[in-house]
């Protein structure tokens, strides 16, 4: 009952900030300025601009419009690109799937690396290899990825030819935008765990545990990492939400044809309606991973579980 | 215990002329050493439970690790059942560890606060079934005096003394040849300290268990020890019988300790219980 009254809460609690985001999305690119002049360009007659307000609504008044904005979120609809032609719904669903491939290998490949490492670090705090893997998530998380991708193309696609240097196709495309994008997660899961985990091994029950004769990798990776896990397990949430919603500077990079690179045209052409429906689907991505987050932790802590079901 | 019965009995425990040095880091960043425990030796007998009293500070606990096998050792031997642990590496050091088990000053902590008493049970027998046996979690759980409800508890929902007992199952499911206990007491309520005392008597008397009670509490030394250390500084500087060495102390520091004790455990402390 408790875990029904828990996710509700959370679920409300999402709602909320979802329609904070869509007003501030909506009033901030009406700051912006006009966007029928930026379509019909500084040639068009008062009559031309009048008649495409008309026809977008933008001639109602500015409540009417943010009004009509929410209800169609309500109903499941982003309204029509100023530009594409088509609804902002469907642009979004023809780039997801080359997003959510990307983003999903990038975060695997950053969790996978960076959780072990993390944890090797940790167990050997203060050794030359702990300074080695700090050294380098710190040089991962400063390095700027568009540069990075840069170089990664220059030498595997241009000067070995090994790997095609962007666009969309089979499985060698996604190995540099993955790479390149995977260093974000990596370097920051990396460091969360060592950090994290340098805490934990201070803690009496390590102590008690390697006296009970359990192995090295039992208590580092059954003790310690369970009870380290709730800062890294949040981080990776926020960055499959970071990355789900554009990895735009990667995506730019190896034209790859993401939700990323739409953002970028979005903003360029001016299409305001799309970029508002960019702004209400980031937002809801990161809530719905927040929520999942949040039920994760009853079963990675199970005093969450039991606090949820009392 | 005379010099020539110690002699003729086989330890339990020996360290000798241990030396345990610690670097830490000044502010200027430049690093030094201290010795936390300097040239010390001590036995333990079978059935024998040890007192080792000092303040805060004094290496009791260094002390206490390094005989866990869990601290650095920088000189010295420590010789469990007849087993040098100080020679030992890998899987060898984990099965030596095995059989000196540690009870801790603080049960909540040294439990781990995302595992089920059942579940941490569990995990001892499937690591050390041999040493574990055919006894049943019921059985143990008996022994300190709770049920089986406690099972599918976690740590942060049982109390002090319940979780001390929890520690001290699973100390004893090891059946280990030494058990070291470090200030075991001193976080619960005198009711609780009174009852877990008792268990560790019993523990010695009925499976003739050899412990090395690590302790503030003079009172509770002179009560339940056979022999103790007094530690000052990384140094052993006296020891001897509590009676005796409570009653009439030689060394000044162990003077200062016994008119240090308050009240009603200067009076414990004299034998006047």
């Amino acid at each position: 009952m408790k875990l029904f009254r828990y996710s509700l809460k959370k679920i409300l609690g999402g709602l909320v900030t979802l329609l904070l985001a869509a007003t501030l999305s909506f009033f901030i690119s009406r700051l912006a300025g006009d966007p029928t002049i930026q379509m019909l360009g500084l040639s068009a007659t008062p009559e031309q601009i009048a008649e495409l307000k008309a026809q977008l609504g933008f001639d109602k008044p500015i409540l009417t419009q943010y009004s009509t904005f929410i209800g169609d979120i309500v109903q499941f609809d982003l309204g029509n690109s100023l530009y594409a032609g088509q609804s902002n719904i469907s642009l979004i669903q023809s780039r997801i799937w080359a997003s959510v491939q990307l983003t999903t290998l990038a975060v695997a490949l950053g969790v996978l690396l960076g959780i072990p490492m993390g944890v090797y670090a940790a167990a050997r705090e203060g050794k030359i290899v702990d300074r080695v893997i700090s050294a380098l998530a710190i040089v991962g998380q400063s390095i700027p990825v568009f540069w990075l991708g840069l170089m990664l193309v220059l030498f595997f696609a241009i000067k070995l030819s090994w790997l095609p240097a962007g666009l969309a196709g089979g499985w060698q495309n996604l190995v540099l935008p993955t790479v390149t994008l995977a260093t974000i997660p990596l370097a920051r899961v990396a460091r969360l765990t060592r950090a994290a985990m340098t805490n934990t091994l201070e803690d009496q029950y390590i102590i008690a545990a390697k006296a009970r004769g359990l192995s090295r990798k039992r208590v580092l990776f059954v003790h310690a990492l369970k009870n380290a896990s709730l800062p890294v397990v949040t981080l990776i949430g926020l960055q499959i939400g970071t990355l789900l919603s554009g990895a735009i500077t990667v995506e730019t990079v190896f034209a790859w044809p993401g939700l990323g690179t739409l953002a970028t045209q979005a903003v360029r052409s001016r299409d305001i309606t799309l970029v508002q429906a960019m702004v209400v689907f980031g937002a809801a991505a990161f809530i719905v991973i927040n929520l999942l987050v949040d039920l994760l932790y009853g079963f990675l802590d199970p005093r969450v579980k039991d606090s949820q079901n009392k | 215990m005379s010099k020539l019965l110690e002699n003729d009995r086989e330890s339990i425990l020996d360290v000798s002329d241990l030396t345990i040095t610690h670097q830490v880091r000044r502010d200027s960043g430049k690093k030094t050493s201290f010795d936390a425990v300097h040239n010390v030796s001590l036995k333990v007998f079978p059935g024998e439970i040890v007192g080792l009293v000092g303040e805060s500070g004094s290496g009791k606990t260094s002390l206490s690790l390094a005989v866990c096998a869990l601290g650095k050792v920088t000189q010295g031997k420590i010789t469990v059942a007849g087993l040098d642990l100080t020679s030992l590496k890998g899987r060898e050091l984990r099965a030596a560890r095995a059989n000196v088990q540690m009870v801790f000053q603080d049960p909540h902590s040294s439990l781990d606060p995302r595992q089920r008493i059942g579940d941490g049970l569990r995990e001892l027998r499937n690591l050390h079934s041999e040493r574990v046996g055919e006894i049943t979690d019921e059985e143990l759980l008996s022994k300190v005096g709770l049920n089986s409800g406690i099972l599918s508890r976690l740590p942060n929902q049982i109390s002090g003394g319940q979780a001390q007992r929890v520690s001290i199952v699973r100390a004893m499911m090891l059946n280990p040849s030494l058990l070291v206990a470090d200030e075991p007491t001193s976080g619960l309520d005198a009711t609780v300290q009174a009852q877990i005392i008792e268990l560790f008597r019993s523990f010695r008397n009925e499976m003739g268990l050899s412990i090395l009670f690590v302790s503030h509490n003079l009172a509770v030394v002179r009560e339940l020890c056979d022999r103790a250390y007094v530690m000052k500084s990384g140094i052993i500087v006296e020891d001897g019988e509590p009676a005796s060495l409570f009653e009439n102390p030689v060394h000044e520091y162990t003077k200062m300790l016994v008119s240090a004790v308050p009240g009603k455990s200067a009076e414990l402390a004299k034998g006047t219980r």
